[in-house]
């Protein structure tokens, strides 16, 4: 990207914007990518995550549970629900319903945060997208 | 799953492990997520705004359906998430929860809550004191409907929020009390620097507060103005002290008031007598020009209070004033009771001509006239004895040419 600093301003902006400002909290966000990036097979994108996680206090075996026994993860249901919803937006936004939305409404979740989740899942699919496309190389973290 | 972990099996082992270190970095994500709360409540020192960014945040650390923050220093309950509950907490029951949290100083953690408290539709509640410096300065209070619903790990999340809601209350309270402090400071400051500017000129009062003392300073040349009132010792014998302050007061007030219009000076009133100057602080050639100008306008308005005073029977004073211009020097001195003064010989004769003035009249001296006389119509009287100066060239105003 550094060979179009147009672009690469532009989305710095953008992940920015997204993701170190909002309300939302940064290991949430970030929680959404590892669940969007495991769902796409994304192995770039997962070790960065893993990588941002793990300096944030989170390992890969708390996100195993959460994919493979997600009811009984130990996370408070509204992260949990969060997750869900931002999976849900960036691998299947045709299936999504009303319910999704009111389900977070219930939760306590404002329009603002929900649109931040959204805006969250369309970021990380785009760097998904990006990254496996380019055949980026993973550096040593 | 047996309870001993002897007695599991290699795959029981395996999930027991990972089902304990998913939960201890689910803890430790929660912590995270704390420090990133504490970190945007303490981006701001207003408490709304605390309570505000608290509102919005701690539903992520653990799951409830009611958040609200009790403050001892207001008395009242702000409910921060679900539906609102009481606000006064003064009408909370004693033994209610938020009660004990706020004697005993422990966070209370109820799994099947009484049927009595504020939060009562709310089977669990974790009820957590604020403290700073050994002081209860209110609660956290956060509930749901789900009983049994809160962990121990939960409170301690609970608890370190609390810690780090606790300092950012102290500090906005304190800066309120820094910025109330700070606006009771200038408004006394803004009273003192009125008293000052009442009694010295603006720059002298600047010089004085920038470097506590005022070098005097030597004037070429100013009008110096005094008056006295003739029978005032006889009238005041039929007066009370009382009226006859009042009466004064009327008189100088409305000298005050021709001073500023004239930019004139007022130095002291000594008794009945009002001294002034003209071209000080700031020198200016028109100085006698000015000083005639404000005498006659202070003899017109005795003129007219004693016409008053004729039309109900009431002898009044006569005024004299008399004005010299000649060198000064003038200041502050001394580190009491500031007064702006002036010295030198120039305020002796211009007294004398004051003294030795024609009561009702304007006299003044042969340096005002040179000053003056192509401007007023001047009558000379000639050369008049005053004490301790001899014979002086005299001469009375009588009005703009």
């Amino acid at each position: 990207m550094a060979i179009n600093p147009d672009i690469l301003e532009a989305n710095w902006n953008k992940f920015r914007g997204t993701i170190l400002q909002g309300d939302l909290p940064r290991t949430l966000k970030e929680m959404v990518g590892v669940a969007i990036s495991q769902s796409n097979n994304s192995e770039y994108a997962l070790q960065v995550h893993l990588h941002g996680l793990s300096a944030l206090g989170m390992s890969e075996e708390l996100l195993r549970t959460l994919v493979s026994d997600f009811a009984n993860c130990p996370l408070p249901k509204r992260d949990k629900a969060v997750i869900t919803f931002g999976l849900l937006a960036a691998t299947k936004p045709l299936e999504m319903t009303e319910a999704d939305y009111q389900n977070l409404r219930d939760l306590g979740l404002d329009d603002s945060e929900i649109f931040e989740i959204i805006a969250t899942a369309d970021l990380f699919s785009f760097v998904n997208r990006y990254t496996d496309s380019i055949a980026l190389e993973i550096d040593a973290l | 799953m047996g309870d001993r972990l002897e007695d599991q099996d290699r795959e029981e082992l395996l999930l027991t492990a990972r089902r304990l270190l998913a939960e201890a970095q689910a803890l430790s994500i929660r912590i995270s997520a704390v420090n990133e709360v504490a970190t945007a409540i303490n981006r701001t020192l207003d408490l709304n705004q605390i309570l505000r960014v608290v509102g919005k945040q701690a539903k992520w650390l653990l799951d409830f359906e009611h958040c609200s923050v009790c403050l001892q220093s207001t008395n009242t309950c702000t409910t921060l998430f679900g539906p609102h509950i009481a606000v006064d907490i003064t009408a909370f029951p004693d033994d209610g929860p938020i009660n004990k949290a706020f004697k005993t100083r422990q966070p209370q953690l109820i799994q099947e809550a009484a049927a009595n408290g504020v939060l009562s539709p709310y089977a669990s509640q974790i009820i957590i004191p604020l403290e700073s410096e050994g002081k209860v300065l209110g609660t956290i209070n956060f509930a749901t409907t789900k009983p049994r619903a809160y962990t121990q790990e939960d409170m301690r999340i609970g608890y370190l929020l609390a810690l780090q809601l606790s300092s950012a209350i102290r500090n906005a309270e304190r800066f309120k009390e820094i910025n109330r402090l700070y606006a009771e400071l200038d408004a006394e400051k803004h009273k003192s620097d009125q008293l000052l500017l009442n009694v010295l000129p603006d720059e002298i009062a600047e010089e004085l507060k920038n470097n506590g003392k005022v070098e005097p300073l030597y004037y070429d040349c100013v009008s110096v103005l005094f008056t006295d009132f003739k029978g005032f010792t006889q009238l005041s014998e039929n007066m009370t002290p009382r009226e006859l302050v009042d009466e004064l007061d009327n008189c100088f007030s409305y000298f005050d008031r021709v001073m500023d219009k004239y930019s004139m000076e007022k130095l002291k009133t000594i008794g009945d007598s009002y001294m002034c100057a003209a071209g000080i602080p700031t020198p200016r050639p028109t100085h006698a020009f000015d000083a005639l100008l404000a005498a006659l306008e202070i003899r017109q308005f005795m003129d007219l209070r004693k016409m008053q005073k004729a039309q109900q029977n009431i002898a009044y004073w006569d005024i004299r004033i008399g004005i010299h211009s000649d060198p000064i020097l003038a200041g502050v001195i001394g580190n009491k009771k500031f007064a702006y003064d002036v010295w030198g010989d120039t305020v002796n004769t211009a007294s004398r001509m004051e003294s030795s003035g024609v009561p009702g009249n304007i006299n003044i001296s042969h340096e005002t006239f040179e000053l003056v006389k192509d401007f007023f119509e001047c009558e000379y009287r000639g050369k008049i004895y005053a004490k301790n100066k001899g014979e002086l060239d005299m001469y009375l105003v009588r009005n703009l040419k």
